[in-house]
């Protein structure tokens, strides 16, 4: 089974922890958590992940600002980004869109089915 | 991860979650204990964003899907200043206080 190496930002550690937890019931998964989006543009050039979930708001570099980085970034600048977010109004979805989110993550999440949620924004 | 051990470790967290509650609660009566009838303004108004949006991402993770959504609304309006900072601390205090003693079922 191939292995898809997954990279977890959020600013609160309970949340970090149940979602890395949530994502390796998939047994496909090796995740990785940061606690900021400064600390995912340091890792994810050197683990080369699948696939980055960010929360749309940190402190210091939030979530879309973090995506606009990482596409000036080498080696990640193609990696596909899923927002993991509480705003979920329409017109703010379509701006993460708009930034090349691949897609949105609602926020609270189901600890239960987060892995199956993320599996679809995984490239096949 | 199985899912049991998921489950397991849920459960260890929520019981933290809600020990930070009661600390939420306490916090947002003394806020108000202080201010008497005016309304809290600055700082207080900073951290209560702070507070509704941790609260709206994590409560539903956490089983409290009510105290999330209860969260949302009034972050929105601190947001968009819709809401006196008075209003809303009195708005979350009492969503706190139904997870945190829930009224005996009928």
């Amino acid at each position: 089974m191939s292995l898809y190496r997954i990279i977890y930002a959020d600013d609160e550690a309970d949340i970090r922890e149940i979602a890395a937890l949530a994502l390796e019931v998939d047994p496909g998964f090796d995740v990785m958590t940061c606690a900021s989006g400064d600390a995912v543009l340091e890792l994810a050039p050197r683990w080369q992940p699948h696939l980055i979930l960010l929360d749309c708001v940190m402190p210091g570099l939030d979530g879309p600002e973090t995506l606009k980085r990482l596409r000036q970034t080498p080696g990640v600048a193609e990696t596909p980004v899923a927002f993991v977010t509480a705003r979920i109004q329409s017109h703010e979805v379509a701006q993460l869109f708009m930034l090349g989110a691949s897609g949105i993550v609602p926020k609270p999440f189901d600890a239960m089915t987060l892995a199956a949620t993320v599996r679809q924004f995984l490239p096949s | 991860m199985s899912r049991s051990l998921l489950a397991d470790r849920l459960t260890v967290l929520r019981t933290a979650f809600l020990k930070e509650l009661c600390e939420n609660r306490a916090e947002l009566t003394n806020l108000l204990l202080q201010t008497g009838q005016a309304a809290p303004t600055g700082d207080a108004g900073k951290r209560l964003l702070a507070l509704t949006h941790s609260l709206a991402g994590r409560a539903g993770i956490f089983g409290f899907p009510n105290l999330s959504d209860t969260a949302a609304g009034v972050h929105d309006l601190l947001e968009t200043n819709g809401r006196d900072l008075r209003d809303a601390a009195l708005t979350l205090i009492s969503a706190l206080t139904l997870v945190l003693d829930p009224p005996p079922r009928a």
